[in-house]
């Protein structure tokens, strides 16, 4: 700590001035300044689209800026490279993680550095890793390939080894949007030992609670503008919502709980392997039931095997009195159930399609004459979703891939609201999600049950589970762990002792 | 505003992107035009009706007129024509033959010989340019009437582009079910040798099975079907190794591309079947084509037809039909498409079966036009079709690419071929421009993304 002292007196660790970033069409940045202090956390927040990943990739130089200066430690330095950024000691946790699956904890450690040789990792690198991740108190097991430890393990990798580079500037974004609260809790651990360090971070998430507890100051960009940098102790939940809106929210949501309307769906028994084991439960029309646990307990498996995206190898399901057969997808959407996925990119957006494509793949027998499609049909079913959900796009040709997260998540909604479907599984409807089109989708989900579908929320957040559901089902270790039925009598507390057994 | 901000760049990367391959095969074209330019001579009943024109305002009708053309069965026929020609506009002929100038020569001097006065020689644009007029003060070069000549590369000659087209066909029907096999994210090796299958197949049915020469039609169309419907089963095979076994299409279509070489050498023994009747060979032969309205004709190679039919369904089916839909979803995000309720195998299977039907009528197309069936056919054609699909800008990482891309892709390595040996440039210097094309054109492929 007294090695800092003498870079500490030099005052800001990071500047940004003034730096704009334009693309075919867009503007992404304009004339946005960012100061970052030695040991200091930055909250950066923003709407989906507003510019904060722009902003980190300038500064992980993946796009160098059109105009402005980066400062670092008083120095102008030039971030054209991804290697440069990483000289100049800026390290970046993306979303997606760039460890090497079939590596273990060691070796993607070590990998790549100085000073790595041709020949295998010696037993003193070994040791040395060990030491590194005992220091920052990260627990896991080292020996096995990271393809098999949890994502919140394989982020406590990937951060140990950048902060393992020598970095000075720590740039994290949205790293708890895979966590459990008490993995989150464990990374918050870590950020503040980096922070007593003298590293400075910037951290981006939507959960608001995080960044209200663990960030310094927070700055909030809007349409590629910054409109305000405040310090934490000034704000709060709702003031930073309006600041990141722009516009004053009359009340953040809550469902108002309907009556329940008759038994839709039915599964009794259902089983697969270690992740589900004799799992049982029922949706009613008209209802919400929101299933939660830590990461792990088997949610989204569970809902994967109602869906048929994986066999169950024992296990019943009855929709609306008739036991029916899933054995795939296919079967699962013709018996009425609807799956969106936790992972929009790997399972939901088809990317270099269009939006109306992406919107169609799902309907495409409504929209077809004897195998040929009906454009005009499809498109006018389409623009009616676009007005309704308020879908920003540039058009209906527009490859979905350009899209904000929460406009896809949007087309995906479309597309599964076009099927009418009698059960609706939302798998994390709002990860990667900005706060405005949350709230859209919360209104969408809220009424989507109101019409008398059954819907099943599964989210980690446990404020969302609170908001909308009207009965909540927690899930440990693959079983169903117990059920909350008066969800407004109950707090976070029940459901945390549900989940983890204490 | 966003069409106010596109800049230059922007709209190069635009054009590029979508006519990169267009541009460069135009720019070959050019080339090639530029570097083959020669004196052509107009030819056909054009040519007559000039030579006739000519004579007739520079001699009168009441010319005498000689008809002297070179000795090739198309001169002997324009000859033909010319003399028929003048006579019916009441011109007397006095002579006509075809023949080499010596032969042509001592025929003019006969009848100087014997007194007859010669006002006028219509000459094709060789025969004009025989030395011996010179010679001749009765006749003199000034006497002799030839098409106007005039310069056009040989490489835009009508007749050389329905050569690159036909050359083009064969190998572009097998790339449509390449580039559908591609867009799913897959790839089909074994196209190649199913080409020489159907190709064995087919011939050998009728050699040996069909009384050969003298089979007949209903025999040769069942041949015909017998051979596509075992390349189909093939291609089928293939999916459901590929969905099924789960095999990567690599390792599946390689497999399978050795396996149908086998048999295709095993059931012929290596050797070729050429005893076909005259109907098998008429998908791959012409058509008479008259131009109404003129006097205009030309053959017509059945493969180009067959070619552009089959590539306007494809283009229709993947842009317009459910199909379509579904394969470039699969290609574009796999597991995405299974969980929208897709049947991702079997549309997989239908698309291997389908890329084993075209690569059948190919070969029956290749051994129609050959008159035989051999296993060497089609060797190599799974590389050619493969370059001819990523030149034409489709991703081989599937769900990106266009049915008239690779057909743009499948003509210009067709033109690269024609355009170089008219140039007088051989096999080996193709091949290494082939290569070259191929890496300009993925490079490009590259920097627009």
């Amino acid at each position: 700590m007294v090695s800092n002292e003498p870079e500490r007196s030099q005052g800001q660790l990071l500047e940004l001035r003034e730096i704009s970033k334009s693309f075919p069409g867009v503007r992404a940045l304009h004339q946005v300044s960012l100061q970052l202090n030695h040991g200091e956390i930055l909250g950066l927040m923003g709407e989906n689209g507003a510019g904060k990943s722009t902003l980190i990739k300038v500064l992980a130089g993946v796009f160098p800026p059109d105009h402005g200066e980066i400062l670092i430690s008083g120095k102008s330095v030039r971030l054209d490279s991804p290697f440069a950024a990483a000289q100049a000691g800026v390290g970046v946790i993306h979303q997606e993680l760039s460890l090497i699956p079939t590596l273990d904890a060691c070796a993607n450690l070590t990998l790549g550095k100085p000073g790595t040789g041709f020949w295998n990792r010696s037993k003193q690198e070994r040791r040395e890793a060990r030491r590194l991740f005992e220091e920052m108190g990260v627990n896991l097991p080292l020996g096995v390939p990271v393809r098999e430890l949890s994502v919140a393990q394989q982020q406590l990798i990937e951060i140990v080894r950048v902060v393992h580079s020598k970095i000075r500037i720590l740039v994290l974004d949205e790293p708890t949007a895979a966590l459990s609260p008490q993995e989150s809790e464990h990374l918050f651990r870590l950020m503040r030992d980096l922070r007593s360090r003298g590293i400075g971070m910037i951290y981006i998430s939507h959960r608001l609670e995080e960044v209200l507890a663990l960030t310094d100051r927070v700055q909030v960009l809007r349409d590629g503008e910054s409109v305000a940098t405040e310090p934490v102790s000034s704000l709060d939940r709702r003031r930073l919502i309006e600041l990141m809106v722009g516009r004053s929210l009359d009340r953040e949501f809550l469902r108002e709980t309907g009556t329940r309307g008759e038994l839709c769906l039915t599964a009794t028994g259902l089983c697969r392997g270690a992740s589900v084991q004799e799992a049982s439960l029922s949706l009613y029309r008209h209802e919400i039931v929101g299933l939660t646990g830590l990461v792990g307990a088997g949610r989204t498996e569970l809902a994967r095997l109602l869906f048929g995206a994986d066999p169950a190898e024992r296990g019943q399901i009855t929709i609306n009195g008739v036991s029916v057969r899933i054995r795939n997808p296919r079967e699962a959407i013709s018996a009425g159930i609807c799956f969106l996925s936790e992972d929009r990119k790997a399972e939901g957006i088809i990317p270099a399609r269009s939006v109306c494509e992406n919107f169609s793949i799902a309907n495409l027998d409504r929209f077809q004459w004897w195998g040929w499609m009906n454009r005009l049909l499809e498109r006018t079913a389409f623009r009616r979703f676009v007005d309704s959900l308020r879908i920003r796009i540039s058009g209906m040709d527009q490859p979905i891939r350009n899209l904000s997260g929460g406009n896809q998540q949007k087309v995906l909604l479309a597309r599964w609201l076009e099927k009418d479907a009698d059960v609706y599984i939302f798998d994390e409807p709002t990860r990667g999600v900005d706060v405005g089109a949350r709230q859209e989708i919360y209104q969408l989900i809220s009424a989507l049950a109101d019409s008398g579908k059954a819907v099943l929320l599964i989210s980690s957040e446990l404020a969302e589970v609170f908001a909308l559901s009207d009965r909540i089902i927690v899930m440990r270790a693959g079983r169903i762990a117990g059920e909350i039925s008066d969800v407004r009598g109950a707090t976070q507390e029940d459901v945390m002792e549900l989940a983890t057994g204490l | 505003m966003a069409a106010m901000q596109t800049n230059f760049r922007g709209r190069l990367s635009f054009v590029l992107k979508n006519y990169g391959t267009i541009l460069v095969l135009l720019a070959l074209v050019v080339l090639f035009s530029r570097a083959t330019i020669a004196t052509q001579y107009p030819e056909g009943s054009e040519a007559v009706r000039q030579v006739a024109d000519l004579i007739v305002e520079a001699a009168g009708t009441e010319a005498r007129v000689f008809v002297a053309f070179p000795a090739s069965d198309a001169d002997k026929l324009m000859a033909q024509s010319l003399a028929s020609t003048l006579q019916d506009r009441g011109v007397e002929v006095v002579g006509v033959i075809a023949g080499r100038p010596s032969d042509v020569r001592s025929a003019v001097q006969t009848l100087l010989d014997q007194g007859q006065k010669i006002d006028a020689v219509g000459c094709s644009g060789i025969s004009a340019g025989w030395p011996f007029w010179e010679r001749m003060p009765e006749i003199g070069v000034q006497r002799c009437y030839s098409p106007r000549p005039y310069d056009w590369p040989n490489f835009l000659k009508f007749s050389n582009i329905l050569v690159i087209l036909d050359q083009a066909a064969i190998s572009a029907i097998v790339a449509i079910g390449m580039t559908m096999v591609v867009i799913t994210g897959g790839i089909d090796l074994s196209v190649g040798s199913l080409v020489a299958l159907s190709a064995v197949v087919s011939t050998l049915l009728i050699q040996n099975y069909g009384q050969g020469t003298s089979a007949s039609v209903g025999f040769v169309i069942m041949a015909m079907t017998a051979a596509v419907l075992l390349t189909t089963a093939m291609g089928l095979m293939n999916g459901v190794l590929v969905t099924i076994g789960k095999l990567p299409p690599f390792i599946a279509t390689l497999a399978m591309m050795m396996i149908a070489s086998g048999i295709a050498f095993r059931i012929s023994d290596g050797g070729s079947f050429d005893q076909v009747p005259a109907v098998f060979k008429s998908p791959g032969g012409t058509i008479g084509i008259k131009v109404p309205g003129t006097e205009f004709s030309f053959g017509l190679p059945m493969p180009i037809v067959v070619m552009v039919c089959l590539y306007v369904m494809a283009h229709c089916v993947m842009k317009y039909s459910v199909v379509g839909r579904i394969l470039y979803a699969i290609g574009g995000n796999r597991e995405g498409a299974r969980l929208a309720g897709i049947r991702v195998r079997w549309s997989l299977i239908l698309t291997y079966a389908i890329a084993g039907t075209l690569s059948g009528v190919s070969g029956i197309l290749l051994a129609s036009k050959l008159g035989a069936g051999n296993p060497t056919f089609g060797l190599m054609y799974e590389m050619e079709v493969i370059a001819a699909v990523v030149v034409g800008g489709t991703s081989l990482m599937g769900g990106e690419g266009r049915v008239l891309g690779t057909l743009t892709g499948a003509i210009m390595i067709a033109v690269i071929g024609n355009g170089m040996n008219l140039i007088g440039l051989g096999s080996f210097d193709q091949k290494i421009a082939l290569g070259v094309i191929l890496l300009v054109a993925c490079l490009l492929d590259r920097s627009r993304a």
